[in-house]
């Protein structure tokens, strides 16, 4: 506070200065104002001025105390006290400073603790989260072990088609969603029997609905005001659960893809005659190609029309005349499938052995085409598990 | 006494307008309010002071909901009255 003290003569100079007044004049009108006020209060009269306030009397009850002096008791009677109650206008201008603070609940059972207890689910669920992420990168760091394949890397692998990670970035989707619901009472579905079916679906990898849905999971659960607890206790047990599925299908997944080549083999295991030709299928060439491809996938593949031969020199490799005659490495399978009688064993090709070079529908080769190179390769797996 | 007696009774003994009396009240009132809010004290000999003062920030407890709340510090208007208005107050007291 200030030291100012202002009297009635400097109020009145300050409303000189500003009415067309002299300062006479406007010290008899400030020492009025004020007289009104006290005449009024003495008798008993409360005045209330617009914009500034109220001055009224308040009494003040009488009460026992103590003579300073001698120690005995006393009363101090009761009386009027002056009372002032500033206008709400007064009141804001004054406190202008500290206009910008506002009461504060604080306490327990308040909005304050409700806050941290909604931040405590939050913070949990994000260490889940990173549970979560550890054991998926562990999973797919196994799988790729297993496979014999080149490492996948521990981020979610790129779309290389082989059934097992086509079906384990699956789970991982199919998982979160299940912690997303936050209400798994069947923790036990393992959803490793649904993509069982379909070992060549889109190997789109789960990537972004994964990441999305580890996003949308912090949202979404500030909107979920469910105890800590109980929220910790649910996601234990599917995280036990998913994770004994997870090594369970490992090698259900493995029982599993027996079947298929068995599926696929069986047009390949008649013998390649070469009855008619293959002229067939391939007749319907460039108005269809997608059929013509699928018959090709599902038939015997007889090769009865060639378009050269090699001869197997030392160092030589079907992989580089496949390479040579149909521009890519992987169709060499072919190359072998035509020559079975001749070659026994892909890996020991008689040295000096003459091999004929089939010819390969367009469409069977066909660069651009992805199929034909994974179908190649496919052909390769069933050669491998002959 | 209301504002509007007040303003009569100030019209009568200074010889204006009521309007007049009003309007000089009111810039009288405003200078007080701008005075106090520079954080100056006035003070009216014979009657009292009118001070700013702090009221500290305190932790105050709902009585029935038991919810505590922390309000925060402010400046208000005081008035203080002098020990002479306080015993011709004190006179009075007879009458109540």
């Amino acid at each position: 506070m200030t030291k100012d003290k202002l009297t009635i003569v400097d109020l009145a100079s300050l409303l000189s200065s500003k009415v067309e007044l002299s300062q006479k004049n406007s010290e008899e009108y400030v020492k009025l104002f004020f007289e009104l006020i006290e005449e009024a209060l003495l008798s008993k009269d409360q005045v209330k001025i617009k914009n500034l306030g109220t001055f009224k009397l308040g009494w003040i009850e009488s009460r026992k105390s103590v003579d300073v002096n001698t120690g005995e008791e006393i009363t101090i009677d009761g009386y009027f006290k002056t009372v002032f109650t500033p206008d709400a206008s007064l009141k804001d201008l004054v406190n202008a400073p500290f206009a910008h603070l506002e009461p504060v609940v604080l306490g327990e059972n308040t909005e304050a603790a409700a806050v941290e207890e909604e931040l405590a689910p939050l913070k949990t669920l994000n260490e889940q989260a990173d549970e979560i992420k550890s054991i998926l990168s562990a999973i797919h760091s196994m799988d790729a072990v297993e496979e014999s394949a080149p490492e996948t890397k521990t981020e979610i692998p790129a779309p290389e088609v082989s059934e097992e990670p086509a079906e384990t970035e699956h789970e991982p989707a199919e998982i979160e969603a299940e912690i997303e619901s936050e209400q798994e009472t069947e923790p036990g579905t393992e959803p490793g029997t649904e993509p069982e079916a379909e070992p060549e679906t889109e190997p789109e990898v789960v990537e972004t609905p994964l990441n999305t849905e580890l996003n949308e999971e912090k949202p979404s659960i500030e909107s979920v005001k469910k105890k800590s607890s109980a929220l910790y206790i649910w996601f234990l047990l599917i995280l036990i659960l998913a994770s004994a599925g997870f090594f369970f299908r490992n090698q259900l997944s493995e029982l599993f893809v027996a079947p298929d080549p068995v599926v696929v083999v069986e047009p390949v295991l008649v013998d390649t005659i070469p009855l008619d030709t293959m002229a067939a299928p391939i007749d319907t060439v460039a108005p269809q190609p997608v059929d013509s491809f699928l018959l090709w996938m599902g038939q015997n593949r007889k090769y009865t029309e060639f378009i050269g031969q090699e001869k197997m020199e030392n160092g030589n490799r079907l992989t580089l005349i496949s390479l040579k005659y149909y521009g890519a490495k992987e169709f060499w399978v072919y190359i072998y499938e035509a020559n079975k009688a001749e070659i026994p064993n892909f890996d020991r090709i008689p040295v000096g052995k003459v091999i004929q070079i089939p010819k390969l529908p367009a469409y069977v080769i066909d660069l651009k085409d992805a199929r034909c190179v994974e179908f190649a390769q496919t052909v390769f797996e069933h050669l491998k598990a002959k | 006494m209301t504002y509007k007696e007040l303003v009569d009774t100030f019209s009568s003994k200074m010889n204006v307008s009521s309007a007049n009396a009003d309007e000089m009240i009111q810039l009288l009132v405003k200078e007080i309010q701008s005075q106090l809010s520079d954080g100056k004290t006035i003070g009216i000999q014979g009657f009292g002071a009118l001070e700013l003062k702090k009221k500290e920030e305190r932790l105050s407890v709902h009585p029935a909901t038991q919810v505590r709340t922390l309000i925060p510090p402010k400046l208000v208007v005081n008035f203080k009255q002098s020990s002479l208005f306080k015993t011709k107050l004190k006179d009075l007291k007879a009458n109540d």
